[in-house]
């Protein structure tokens, strides 16, 4: 039976970034926090695209409508984790722990917890 | 299965166009990253519950954080699970906020339709501890009956929390 909740937490340049994976039948779930705080949230979903790839459309539920990088993180997440039904992304980032280093780590975090 | 993402796609699209020089320097980047990444035991509290009523099982997940929470209720017979082993379904997603402009909470679908159950629960549990509350409450009709038990558990693990 398919592990339901997954958690971890990882630590770089000091700032500690915790990360809930739920996994839903209709729905992936994704917490990624370095507030202790749900933060925006954002739906993901992907169809497959006309040229055998696919196509994915970021939506902000709630929270902050103006930071490129929350649709980076959830974009990029959809697309690494594969999945076959779309993915809700709560996100937290603090003004220091927004570079490409922690985006990478974190990433990889979620994925290491999928598997 | 999913390939580990190093810095050097991470969507920066002016990567395509340095060439053959970027890639050496991404490595080391990326090793050098890795190295440093330290992996925690999580604070994040996570709570399963289960309450049986009337024949009826339902399920609930609390996941605290700190002046917020998502709350989770499903049917199933297994804490994190749903009804023969498979996952169970998130349902609709409603967020409920106390305001100082009304004596209730607040409440928004974001995911779903209106009219569930999850945002009188939101309400009711924002009202109660003063958190931002996100819930999904996925259950039939006949299950509704073993709402209460269950919502006052989840109220007692975040007041506990909190």
């Amino acid at each position: 039976m398919e592990q339901a909740v997954r958690q971890g937490a990882l630590e770089l340049h000091g700032i500690t970034t915790e990360i809930v994976v739920q996994s839903f039948s209709d729905r992936t779930m994704v917490n990624v926090t370095q507030l202790e705080k749900m933060g925006t949230m954002l739906l993901v979903t992907s169809e497959a695209s006309g040229m055998g790839g696919r196509s994915f459309n970021v939506k902000t539920l709630l929270g902050r409508r103006d930071d490129p990088l929350l649709l980076v993180y959830a974009r990029q997440l959809a697309e690494q984790m594969r999945l076959d039904h779309p993915l809700l992304l709560a996100i937290a980032l603090k003004e220091e722990g927004r570079d490409s280093a922690t985006f990478a780590a974190v990433v990889n975090k979620v994925l290491a917890l999928g598997q | 299965m999913a390939s580990k993402l190093s810095e050097a796609d991470s969507g920066s699209s002016s990567a395509d166009t340095e060439g053959a020089a970027l890639p050496a320097a991404a490595s080391e980047n990326a090793a050098t990253t890795e190295a440093e990444v330290q992996h925690r035991e999580p604070l994040v509290k996570v709570t399963h519950l289960s309450e049986s009523h009337a024949g009826t099982s339902l399920i609930a997940r609390v996941v605290a954080l700190s002046g917020c929470c998502y709350v989770w209720v499903g049917e199933g017979d297994w804490a994190g699970s749903g009804k023969g082993g498979r996952l169970p379904e998130q349902g609709a997603v409603a967020a409920a906020v106390q305001t100082p402009y009304e004596a209730m909470p607040v409440v928004t679908e974001l995911l779903g339709e209106e009219g569930g159950f999850g945002g009188g629960m939101a309400q009711r549990l924002a009202k109660r501890t003063g958190q931002m509350v996100y819930a999904s409450v996925n259950v039939s009709n006949a299950a509704a009956e073993s709402l209460p038990m269950i919502e006052r558990r989840v109220l007692a693990v975040l007041q506990g929390a909190g």
